[in-house]
């Protein structure tokens, strides 16, 4: 196979755990994930699930009662989880860059645009006069209006809109390999959404960098992503192209969630869908499949047996539930 | 039937700088944050009120709340004029018009337990009951086990943060509930919960509801009617299933459009509107939106639109609306 050739960032078995007063916290457990050069994956899953996790992690941002348990992150083939801290940075700005969810605390407050967007060149050749420049070209890729005189603006002096086009100018200024978005548009309203939307679309086209999109909003990663990765409770339970998990989701959490999006109930009801049921202790992670008590089909082998990444419809579709087992249950 | 509240011509205005400098610059002090808005909501009926950051949605229900007083115009609850009330006339009035606050957990206080805090109108309000017997029968209507009375908000998850600022806001038997962002910050599923429990209470107990949302999926499940609001003032409204089917003023049509399914085949003309919302101190010439309507032509810029009654209870302004001729 090429797949592993033209890999960009592949997560092999990768398990992180938090320490807590009342023992580890096991918030990732065997998780894949891999991201080909220029595509652009989404990762889904409502509060808890471990997306946030997963996305700091590739960046090595972990919070200090973080610890990575198993598996690796391959960047580029280099292991992110063995680098020490000097390494780390040395990738951060250059080869990953990070979009956060909040706008209006990414942004050094008493610092102008300007001197931030000159900051984060400080590795690049080049003078001061250069790096402005480049910095004022960026601002005006991203859609701020008379970019070289807002170099000497204070995050205050923008809206929240025009903070996240600053913040994705900044991410993007170093031309990195891979750009991880947390939930970049959540703090936006809908129609700055959109802009936001379209204009990662737009970039990520021009500068060929692979993105990893975080988002619970499934129609935002339905319009965006290439590749989609459903997280329940700390586990992946479904990948495959947005196209194939969309059009045929194979796990019950999957379709649960799908049902539960109201965008796409067409007729008005006041009796919505939704998912019964609470997250498990991942504390005391329960044997068997992690979504099974609640899940509406599941069974005996559920409860002892925990479900591998089953093949389902397309080609690169993959699953954790045993429903999809075809020897097992025939 | 007469509304259970009506909102008439209502003006709340916020101070935009000091009077000194104000005199100083010449320039008006206060800005309009809603300007001349009107509705009415009937008991048993909710009415949604839609709109972006900034749109003064939330300052109506301030206004509302007696917390914000209206500049000019009128509120009549139960057809009484309610927007001079004192503050001990608000503080009875407050039994009647319950608030579901925006932060499921901020609104709570940390330091009381659950009982303890689906109780508390009670106890603000000296109705003598059986707390105890109270908190079991709230608790339970909301879907919370019983013994949830005993944990604290930091305990909960959101969903269940949500249930107990429902369960506070149905304590005292309101007659109209002012629900602000009611599923702010919850996943899907739990929204889904969440508007369920809304629309449950209201069959089971008839009470009025005000959704504030700038989430239009939210409305289109619970409510009856809609507004959608623009720098303070209404572009349109009418039945929410009439505007969801054939929205006539552009800015909805945007909204609409920007809550995409997630279908990845499905034909997605999302409409990027261009820019961001004016700032409300300095209002646009003309009609107010026209700065970011694709559909603008040169007239919207110098002339502002009045409203068009478009059939039943659906009117918009707009010069040059989106559904066609005007039915009415």
């Amino acid at each position: 196979m090429t797949e592993a050739a033209d890999s960009l960032l592949s997560v092999k078995n990768l398990s992180i755990d938090f320490g807590t007063p009342r023992g580890a916290l096991h918030a990732l457990r065997g998780v894949e994930l891999e991201v080909p050069k220029g595509r652009i994956m989404g990762l889904v899953g409502e509060s808890g699930c471990g997306k946030s996790t997963l996305a700091f992690s590739l960046a090595g941002l972990l919070p200090s009662n973080g610890r990575v348990a198993g598996g690796a992150i391959l960047l580029n083939g280099e292991d992110v989880t063995k680098m020490s801290e000097r390494e780390l940075r040395d990738i951060r700005g250059r080869r990953v860059s990070m979009i956060f969810q909040d706008p209006m605390t990414a942004l050094n407050p008493v610092a102008t645009i300007g001197r931030q967007m000159l900051d984060i060149q400080y590795r690049d050749a080049g003078g001061k006069a250069e790096k402005r420049r480049r910095a004022a070209e960026m601002l005006d890729r991203v859609g701020i209006p008379d970019a070289a005189a807002q170099l000497a603006a204070y995050p205050h002096q923008f809206s929240g809109g025009m903070r996240q086009r600053v913040c994705i100018a900044m991410a993007l200024l170093t031309k990195p390999d891979l750009l991880i978005a947390d939930e970049p548009t959540t703090a936006l309203d809908a129609t700055l959404e959109v802009q936001i939307i379209e204009l990662l679309r737009e970039l990520q086209q021009e500068m060929g960098c692979a993105i990893v999109f975080v988002s619970h909003h499934l129609g935002t990663v339905a319009e965006l992503c290439d590749d989609v990765t459903v997280m329940y409770a700390g586990e992946m339970v479904e990948r495959g192209t947005v196209r194939d998990v969309f059009h045929n989701p194979a796990h019950p959490y999957t379709q649960a969630l799908l049902e539960c999006d109201p965008a796409r109930i067409k007729d008005a009801t006041r009796q919505l869908p939704t998912i019964p049921g609470t997250l498990p202790d991942l504390v005391r992670v329960p044997p068997g499949c992690i979504f099974r008590n609640r899940c509406e089909h599941a069974w005996e082998r559920c409860a002892t047996e925990h479900p591998p990444h089953y093949a389902a419809s397309g080609p690169r579709h993959v699953a954790s539930c045993h429903l999809l087992d075809k020897e097992g249950t025939a | 039937m007469s509304p259970l509240l009506e909102v008439e011509n209502l003006v709340v205005r916020y101070p935009a700088m000091g009077r000194v400098r104000a005199a100083l610059k010449g320039a008006e002090p206060e800005f309009e944050a809603v300007a001349d808005v009107s509705f009415g909501i009937k008991a048993g009926e909710t009415l949604g009120l839609v709109g972006e950051s900034g749109s003064g949605k939330s300052t109506i229900a301030r206004t509302l709340m007696g917390l914000k007083r209206a500049h000019s115009g009128s509120i009549r609850f139960d057809g009484r004029e309610i927007s001079d009330a004192s503050a001990q006339e608000y503080a009875r009035l407050r039994r009647e018009i319950a608030m579901m606050w925006q932060d499921p957990v901020g609104s709570l206080s940390p330091r009381l337990t659950v009982g303890a805090l689906v109780t508390e109108p009670l106890k603000i309000h000296g109705r003598r009951a059986d707390r105890r017997a109270e908190c079991k029968r709230l608790l339970e209507m909301v879907g919370l086990p019983a013994n949830f009375a005993g944990r604290f908000p930091h305990q909960l998850s959101g969903g269940q943060a949500r249930r107990v600022g429902v369960a506070r806001a149905l304590a005292l038997d309101p007659r109209l509930v002012i629900a602000d962002e009611p599923t702010a910050g919850l996943d899907m599923s739990v929204q889904a919960e969440v508007l369920n429990l809304l629309a449950e209470m209201q069959t089971r107990l008839g009470i009025a509801i005000l959704v504030i949302t700038h989430n239009l999926n939210v409305v289109r499940h619970i409510t009856d009617r809609m507004a959608i609001m623009y720098l303070g003032r209404f572009v349109e409204t009418g039945p929410t299933e009439r505007i969801f089917h054939a929205p006539c003023h552009p800015y909805t049509e945007a909204l609409l459009s920007a809550n995409p399914e997630p279908d990845p085949d499905a034909a997605q003309a999302r409409i990027t509107l261009s820019g961001e919302m004016p700032s409300p101190r300095r209002r646009p010439e003309g009609c107010e939106f026209h700065s970011r309507c694709q559909y603008a032509r040169p007239e919207c810029a110098r002339r502002a639109p009045g409203v068009t009654e478009h059939g039943p209870q659906h009117a918009f302004t707009c010069h040059f609306p989106i559904c066609g001729p005007s039915a009415a």
